[in-house]
């Protein structure tokens, strides 16, 4: 595992989510359904982006859902224009292994999902790989293969960090393997040379594995808002720890922010901006309501 | 203090969630796992040295090793596995449906009462904090007496014809609208509302799989007159999310309820509560739900910590005992038995 003594890479403080792409809101199903339709056409969503950018926005995140092979091409294709752009993914698409999983069986899904749709030079390396982790019975090589599936949307891109979903962080968090997550930040500095970072709903136990196990140097995302809206096991607990935090070792980044409630924006943002948080993730779907949220942002660190 | 040995019978999707919540249990200690994969079981070995593997859930049960199990097993295992772990005196939490046989549902619950072992079924909804706060609305009677209920529970899990194959076309596996989502639905009524009387009348019909229905539509009569149409679809291709909603129509008012949020109406102002009269919205956010550790969803974290909590106190569990799911089943076999289409 990498540890030197210089401090970890500074992270961006505004990063510009995907959210409201996709159809998630917290809140309710008419609102996801609306958001559904609008973004359904891949220009409105590049709209948005343009928009975000003209505001200052130099920092995205990306899930490696169903459309993001498209938008990372456009982006990909136009990288004179977007080069500076930082890219902060998260992989997976829990939703396309959850149903494969569910109609298949779970050895059968990983299978699927490796040797689909991949060109041949890859299929040649991945297979081969396959084969000795099977042999091996190897669920390490197998993440790898898995990640490398995800992470080739993302290829040539500015990427900064390559964050694990919290579906899956959480997940494995239970089953308190420091393997697992040893290897996942190895393999990701090496192979991808970029910082890991994980997505949790679970930052104070998270935070605390992390710690035991000795993996330092990685970003943590975590839903962070004054209503507590997401934030296991609470929102006292994730300030005593945030307030602890060294961010030479772990950078934080806090995710809906606006998960609030009835309260304002201003509020909302205040109390982000009060907190020892190195970046924040928002979205917004107009032009007003980034410029808005991005006057508010204030981090103190 | 000893810690409460347990052990996880089936490995599959629910399994494997179950061991990654009830893991972070401070009072619990995972021992052995059982599934009839030996590829799953020798990857898992390489990292869970500690946990005792079996290909055979008999040998997990007489190992001597567990004071309770987590059963996620198809269906149609988990009567002999139910019936060996209350033989072995070790309490259980078995994954909905149930069984699929309204008889041996029963006898597990006689013979886990019997021996005061904890029993519980994984219908999850009744820890659901929205569904709580309705239950609490309920009990004090704020919208007065129940007149008429309306639950629906629609997904597009089945959005394309079916070919033979997977356990959701074998409805001894637990396959079928009526099990894998209607199930929830009965039981979240029961919860609610009590046992019905009668179911009135059932129908089930087919859009895309061919050995098992996807649409499951009933009536049911409680006592007092209340009645409740239910619908259920699993193939609506207009949802992206399963969506589960409970209309309940009282003398004082009325509530619309989804998994979101619930609306309030009162016909009158509630002083003693401090409701206003008209509408009132709360939506999920605003409803305090503590939860020590969140992997799928807080109700799934709170149902097995409490599975965990009952065995460790030596008390009954908040959640679906196996006496309330033979209720379930009951319903469920009245409504294939009536199925005007059949």
């Amino acid at each position: 595992m990498m540890q030197t003594n210089k401090s970890m890479d500074k992270i961006d403080k505004e990063i510009f989510g995907d959210n409201q792409f996709f159809g998630i809101n917290h809140r309710s199903q008419d609102k996801s359904e609306e958001l559904l339709k609008r973004f359904g056409d891949i220009i409105n969503i590049l709209k948005v982006y343009d928009n975000a950018f003209d505001c200052g926005i130099k920092a995205v995140m990306l899930n490696s859902n169903d459309r993001a092979e498209e938008i990372c091409q456009y982006f990909r294709d136009h990288k004179v224009k977007y080069g500076e752009v930082a890219w902060y993914p998260s992989v997976p698409y829990p939703h396309k292994y959850a149903d494969m999983v569910n109609e298949l069986g779970i050895f059968p899904a990983i299978s699927e999902v490796l040797f689909k749709g991949n060109t041949t030079g890859g299929v040649f390396s991945m297979i081969g790989k396959g084969i000795s982790a099977a042999w091996s019975k190897d669920a390490i090589k197998m993440m790898e293969m898995l990640l490398d599936v995800e992470f080739k949307i993302y290829r040539g891109l500015n990427v900064r960090v390559f964050f694990l979903l919290n579906p899956i962080t959480d997940l494995i968090l239970g089953y308190g393997i420091k393997e697992v997550f040893e290897h996942y930040c190895e393999y990701v500095r090496k192979k991808y040379k970029v910082t890991p970072g994980f997505i949790t709903l679970n930052l104070p136990y998270l935070k605390a594995k992390l710690k035991e196990w000795g993996i330092e140097e990685v970003v943590i995302c975590s839903a962070i808002n004054k209503a507590g809206f997401n934030m296991f096991p609470s929102k006292e607990e994730y300030e005593k720890v945030i307030a602890a935090n060294d961010p030479n070792k772990y950078q934080l980044m806090a995710m809906s922010p606006l998960a609030s409630g009835s309260i304002t924006p201003q509020e909302s943002f205040d109390y982000i901006n009060n907190l020892n948080l190195q970046s924040v993730v928002f979205g917004a779907s107009s032009k007003e309501h980034i410029q808005s949220s991005l006057g508010l942002i204030n981090l103190k660190y | 203090m000893e810690k409460v040995r347990i052990g996880i019978i089936g490995m599959g999707r629910m399994g494997l969630t179950h061991f990654s919540i009830i893991n972070t249990h401070p009072a619990i200690e995972i021992t052995t796992l059982a599934d009839s994969s030996s590829l799953m079981l020798d990857m898992m070995k390489k990292y869970l040295p500690n946990v005792k593997m079996y290909t055979d859930f008999n040998e997990l049960l007489n190992s001597g090793m567990v004071d309770a199990v987590i059963v996620s097993t198809p269906s149609s295992l988990h009567y002999p596995v139910c019936k060996l772990a209350c033989e072995k005196g070790v309490s259980v939490f078995c994954e909905k449906p149930f069984t699929t046989d309204p008889s041996m549902a029963s006898k597990l619950a006689d013979m886990f009462e019997e021996k005061g072992l904890v029993n519980q079924v994984g219908y999850v909804y009744r820890f659901d904090p929205v569904v709580n706060t309705i239950k609490n609305l309920l009990d004090e009677e704020v919208i007065g007496k129940i007149c008429h209920v309306n639950a629906k529970f629609l997904s597009a899990t089945i959005s394309k014809m079916q070919p033979e194959k997977g356990w959701r076309s074998k409805r001894e596996n637990g396959g079928g609208a009526t099990y894998e989502m209607g199930s929830h639905v009965f039981d979240l009524m029961e919860y609610l509302f009590g046992k019905p009387e009668r179911v009135i009348g059932s129908i089930l019909n087919k859009v895309y799989s061919e050995t098992v229905e996807d649409i499951c539509e009933a009536g049911l009569q409680y006592k007092n007159e209340v009645t409740a149409n239910i619908y259920i679809n699993w193939s609506d291709y207009t949802y992206r999310k399963p969506m589960l909603s409970l209309d309940i129509h009282g003398t004082k008012g009325k509530i619309l309820a989804d998994l979101y949020g619930y609306k309030l109406f009162l016909r009158e102002e509630n002083k003693v509560k401090g409701l206003p009269s008209g509408w009132t919205s709360v939506p999920m956010n605003m409803i305090s739900d503590p939860t020590p550790f969140y992997v799928r969803g807080t109700s799934f974290t709170n149902q097995l910590y409490d599975f965990a909590d009952a065995v460790n106190e030596s008390r009954k569990t908040r959640g679906c005992s196996f006496r309330a799911a033979s209720y379930t089943q009951e319903i469920i076999h009245t409504i294939f038995n009536n199925d005007a289409n059949k």
